[in-house]
């Protein structure tokens, strides 16, 4: 497909199917849709927040529905291994009766992994997936294993319940392209809700694209020109979040431990190609990069004991550094109008 | 220049401005990649639509930055000014604020049109800033940067398409705009307020200050023209010396104008320099005149001229008077005295005019033929015209010395306010009976010729040891030794009332402190004004001796 227009149509098109065909199982979260979807198409991994439910779990799966790739869900729990997420090697018996050891893969060999309660799990467990979400591969005994592209990891945990969890570690947190916090429907949206789970009407999700459609669009993601002085708002932004930095923003100075990582501006920049490309766009603006600043640095935030004390929501500090920071400035740091 | 050839100098300025470009808009480090990458991108080709739609946007914003830049320097320049205004309360600042006006409104807005012309924006810039302006999403700056950068990406056609689809021209022109520059206000009320403190606050100066003392010194100055030309308005309304009498009203306006407004000495002295002018030129005029009467360019002292043309007038009426009896009854006294007379004024004033020596001539053939009336009117005439050249010369001292008196006030002016006052400075003899300072013009000065100014002793230091003369320091002497201990209260000795009694005022130990001796210089001036009167009227000298015995003897009371 050598004309671009047609390449970013087609692009748009099936982005719109595929929000069509979720839109007909999942009511209401078009914030979240479309933010998983840009997540998806630019290559990246979520984590979904938000109180039990809410249809995280189904909106995974309704995706891995329209999507045509392999699908897998994995329940965390506390006695969740690392072995039983990779995999692990087994003994083997041949015909000859000879005995070997053969790889039993486990269910992050998929396409779309979801990781169902991520924090139930113990940290060594969760650390299991470290590897496969940066790398795309898994390691046991010594032998690497790649994995299917795309592959796309859909982490979903509960914010409320604290007893018998293990938060996140940061390099974990880190490896998250978004963090989507769902929030709770409308009443318009939960009449809706009812309707449709009460009922005998039941809807089939068509499939709307195969793995190497997703893979082709993310190529075309990555293609989007971003202008430097974007890329330099984007620079800005992430060392505004670092308390000790020159840019820092005062509310981080305040209540930041540690700011975004280098992934942060990734997301930022990936993001924001995947926003413009959905705007009918050929470039990425100040705008797509505010867009998707929430979702890409919310998780990347740590507050200091200040700022856990006072009950501050990284969000916050994200819209603060937003507002503080100017798109354009020049050679003496002064904002251009 | 065609709008391919303006296409292809902006590709030419690019990149030799790529140093500066896009480097506006970042700092430190990243500066010197992003020089790189426009180095790099100097291959890079610019389409002739993307110039275009960017070269309007670069002339308006180098237009309102020449216009913005030329507004703040001249704010700037006007509060300098008004910064100046201040200074004068305190110090004298020798310039025009008029010109101080121009000079800021006209340098500041050559130098801010020059330096906000300089300010050309970058390319990138002028895209970032369409961008901002028409909200275009980045789409210029990225596609700037994209030509340059990747001319051979995918991206590059349906980008250009799609924003110069987004920037509409008369959307360009709106979003920049040449307006009138948001210091204008600001300008526009310095100047108001600059301008209403020259009209109504101009001179003021704090008491106390160097400005003060000029200001002082002004006035002082002013007391003393005034002062010169009301005793040049006697002297022409005596002597009937018309220009003397019409710029002595001048000089009188100019010296209350310095008692009464408050002018900086800049403007005094243009005012001066104003009158000196006007003078110089009536001068010439009264010289072209004298010269017509063959009275030009002269040898001998005016002071003597006119002692002369005063005697040929006495003498002229004098050989008229002579002249009547034979007018009357064709018979007089002594007719041979009075052609002798006539041939004595001849040859002893053949320096005068030659035209009066020829009425002289006349009259005297006239008189030995006996032409009684003939003579009557040749001598009438001579007289008329030796009376008119003596009001001439007159007229020349007067404006001589107003024109003196004007130069030394400008000096004094100049000088400054330290020193002494122009009254003090002025010799006792010349402050004694309100007579102008430093007459030397004998016309004026004695009101009649006949008397040699005498030369007056130099002034300075050590030097005010003639009577009459000096400063008032030189009066007082050196500090001299007093009683320091505080004065005892008056002791008495006796009983009141009862026998004699006597009071005693006790002092203490001496302080050194400065005596004072009153001058009499009244006194002294009324001697010499004596001695001149009786030159003048012939005294014989043993009357004489006891005038001045009367006067030596006045003074030492």
């Amino acid at each position: 497909m050598e004309n671009l227009e047609a390449r970013a149509e087609w692009f748009r098109s099936i982005h719109r199917r595929i929000r069509e065909e979720i839109g007909k199982v999942i009511v209401g979260h078009e914030q979240v849709v479309e933010e998983v979807l840009i997540a998806l198409f630019a290559g990246g991994h979520v984590l979904l927040e938000g109180v039990p439910g809410l249809g995280k779990t189904l909106l995974v799966r309704t995706l891995s529905q329209c999507l045509s790739l392999r699908y897998s869900r994995i329940q965390f729990t506390p006695d969740l291994m690392p072995a039983d997420i990779v995999g692990t090697n087994v003994v083997v018996q041949d015909r000859e009766g000879r005995r070997y050891f053969e790889f039993q893969r486990g269910p992050i060999f998929s396409q779309i992994v979801l990781a169902d309660e991520i924090n139930r799990a113990t940290p060594k467990t969760q650390s299991a997936l470290l590897e496969a979400m940066q790398e795309h591969a898994v390691t046991a005994s010594g032998v690497r294993y790649p994995l299917e592209e795309p592959f796309f990891v859909l982490a979903t945990q509960n914010p409320i319940e604290m007893e018998g969890t293990y938060p996140l570690p940061e390099a974990q947190l880190d490896r998250f392209f978004f963090k989507i916090k769902v929030q709770f429907p409308r009443a318009d949206e939960l009449v809706e809700i009812i309707d449709r789970t009460t009922t005998a009407n039941s809807h089939a999700v068509a499939v709307v694209a195969d793995g190497p459609t997703i893979l082709a669009m993310q190529d075309l993601v990555r293609e989007v020109p971003i202008a430097s002085h974007v890329k330099d708002y984007v620079a800005r932004l992430i060392l505004a979040t670092h308390p000790e930095g020159e840019g820092a923003a005062p509310m981080a100075r305040k209540f930041v431990r540690y700011g975004a990582s280098p992934r942060g501006a990734q997301a930022l920049v990936l993001g924001g190609k995947v926003r413009a490309l959905l705007r009918g766009r050929y470039n990425v603006s100040f705008e797509d990069i505010r867009e998707v600043a929430l979702p890409a640095l919310r998780h990347r935030i740590i507050l200091n004991f200040e700022g856990e004390a006072e009950g501050l929501d990284p969000d916050a500090i994200v819209q603060h550094i937003l507002e503080e920071t100017p798109e354009v400035v020049d050679a003496r740091g002064r904002p251009v109008a | 220049m065609s709008i391919s050839e303006r296409g292809r100098w902006l590709q030419r300025s690019l990149r030799s401005r790529a140093s500066w470009g896009i480097g506006n808009f970042h700092r430190g480090g990243r500066r010197g990649g992003m020089r790189a990458l426009w180095r790099s991108a100097s291959h890079g080709h610019l389409s002739q639509r993307l110039l275009e739609k960017l070269q309007p946007v670069i002339w308006r914003i180098q237009w309102a930055r020449a216009l913005e830049a030329m507004v703040f320097l001249q704010l700037v320049g006007i509060l300098l000014v008004a910064g100046t205004l201040l200074l004068q309360l305190v110090l004298p600042i020798d310039l025009s604020t008029s010109l101080l006006v121009a000079i800021a409104l006209l340098g500041g807005g050559l130098v801010g049109v020059g330096y906000g012309w300089a300010q050309r924006p970058s390319l990138f810039e002028a895209a970032v800033l369409l961008d901002r302006r028409l909200g275009l999403h980045e789409r210029m700056a990225t596609l700037l940067e994209l030509s340059l950068t990747h001319p051979s990406s995918p991206f590059l056609a349906p980008l250009q398409a799609d924003a110069l689809s987004h920037a509409e021209p008369r959307e360009v022109a709106k979003a920049f705009p040449i307006r009138i520059p948001r210091r204008t206000p600001w300008l526009i009320l310095s100047l108001a307020g600059v301008l209403a403190w020259e009209l109504t606050m101009a001179g003021l100066t704090i008491p106390g200050t160097v400005a003060s003392q000029i200001a002082q010194r002004i006035r002082e100055e002013g007391k003393v023209l005034e002062q010169v030309a009301r005793e040049m308005e006697r002297r022409g309304r005596v002597e009937v010396l018309p220009e003397t009498r019409r710029l002595s009203q001048k000089l009188s306006e100019l010296g209350r104008k310095f008692q009464k407004e408050r002018l900086e000495r800049v403007d005094a002295l243009a005012k001066i320099k104003e009158l000196t002018r006007e003078i110089e030129a009536t001068r010439i005029r009264l010289e072209e005149r004298l010269k017509a009467e063959e009275l030009g360019p002269r040898q001998e002292p005016s002071g003597d001229l006119l002692r002369r043309l005063g005697s040929v007038s006495r003498r002229i009426r004098s050989i008229r008077e002579g002249i009547a009896p034979f007018e009357e009854r064709g018979t007089g006294k002594d007719l041979r005295s009075l052609l002798s007379s006539l041939d004595e004024l001849q040859q002893e004033e053949n320096g005068l005019p030659q035209g009066l020596l020829q009425t002289l001539e006349e009259a005297r053939r006239k008189l030995s033929e006996g032409d009684w009336q003939g003579a009557a009117r040749s001598l009438e005439s001579a007289e008329e015209r030796a009376t008119a050249l003596h009001r001439l010369l007159l007229d020349e001292e007067g404006l001589t010395q107003a024109h003196s008196q004007l130069q030394r006030s400008a000096e004094n002016i100049a000088r400054g306010g330290g020193g002494e006052s122009p009254m003090e400075a002025r010799s006792p003899h010349d402050r004694g009976e309100g007579k102008p300072p430093r007459s030397r013009s004998p016309g004026l000065d004695q009101g009649a010729p006949g008397e040699q100014e005498p030369v007056p002793p130099s002034l300075g230091p050590y030097t005010g040891t003639e009577p009459g003369t000096g400063r008032v320091v030189e009066f007082t002497g050196p500090p001299t030794p007093r009683l320091r201990t505080p004065k005892a209260p008056l002791q008495l000795r006796g009983i009141p009332g009862e026998g004699k009694s006597r009071w005693t005022e006790v002092a203490g130990k001496g302080e050194e402190s400065r005596s004072v001796r009153i001058p009499r210089r009244a006194i002294v001036g009324a001697i010499q004004e004596a001695d001149r009167y009786m030159e003048r009227a012939r005294v014989p000298a043993p009357f004489r001796e006891v005038v001045r015995r009367y006067f030596q003897e006045l003074a030492r009371w």
